[in-house]
């Protein structure tokens, strides 16, 4: 009786744990994930010379950048 | 067995006070589901170890006997925060649902600082995005609010009361993360 209900719940988590599997899948193969991972380690050459990370927003805090900011930008010409 | 047991708890122990990080926010990281307000807890008992080693420690215990999102939920989070952090006007709203896990949320773009307001240091919070994330698990509701700017405010901008930086309580993905309750 007991190695039953044992073999059940393995068997549900084992059900459980596939269906959160899935869910990641979606995540990982998302652009919002390729792009999270490359936008955390991108860096680039400004201006004023200095290495900044590659959000545009940074063309907003730097005046010497600010026409060339919009929204969206970056999302939209990562492929 | 007693042995076994004892390098376990030491194992546990030490890599937790090693890295200041929980196993659920390690798990975060390895999918880059690191959205602030989802990950909460674990951050900010992260957070409480670049200020005072006490806060630390109650917060980690705080966080080690609540549950925790699921990943798949800290992913769905993550994934409406990049989008709307990214690529959404101020005023809009992204939205899941989860109801295998009973659970959902939400993420508001509040609004985008353009001007510099008063603050010179670096441009002071230009670029920075506002936004507000709720989330329910089993009807409960947790609001939270944060300051994402684009690079790290520093020294004369987001200073505690004895002069000094606070650090964000999270860099990812571009953004520097500030929790909404520090301008208080």
């Amino acid at each position: 009786m007991k190695k039953k209900v044992l073999i059940i719940v393995i068997l549900l988590l084992t059900i459980n744990n596939l269906k959160a599997e899935n869910n990641l899948e979606d995540w990982l193969s998302s652009k919002e994930y390729r792009f999270a991972v490359y936008m955390s380690k991108c860096k680039i050459e400004q201006l004023d010379g200095q290495y900044r990370n590659c959000n545009i927003f940074n063309n907003l805090k730097y005046k010497t950048l600010e026409h060339n900011f919009k929204l969206g930008k970056n999302f939209e010409e990562f492929k | 067995m007693r042995l076994f047991f004892l390098l376990f708890l030491f194992f546990f122990l030490s890599s937790c006070l090693l890295t200041g990080e929980t196993s659920s926010l390690r798990e975060s990281h390895k999918y880059a589901c690191l959205a602030p307000s989802i990950n909460y807890r674990s951050l900010d008992a992260k957070h409480s170890t670049q200020i005072h080693l006490v806060a630390w420690a109650k917060k980690y215990a705080a966080q080690a006997v609540s549950s925790e999102f699921k990943i798949e939920d800290r992913c769905s989070h993550t994934k409406i925060l990049i989008n709307g952090l990214y690529t959404q006007n101020d005023g809009s709203t992204l939205s899941w649902i989860n109801d295998r896990n009973r659970t959902s949320g939400k993420i508001k773009i509040l609004r985008t600082i353009y001007g510099t307001g008063g603050v010179s240091i670096s441009g002071g919070f230009r670029g920075c995005r506002e936004y507000s994330s709720r989330l329910t698990k089993n009807g409960e509701v947790l609001d939270h609010k944060f300051l994402a700017c684009p690079g790290e405010l520093g020294w004369g901008v987001f200073d505690d009361s004895s002069g000094f930086p606070i650090p964000p309580h999270l860099v990812f993905a571009g953004w520097y993360f500030y929790d909404y309750r520090f301008f208080k």
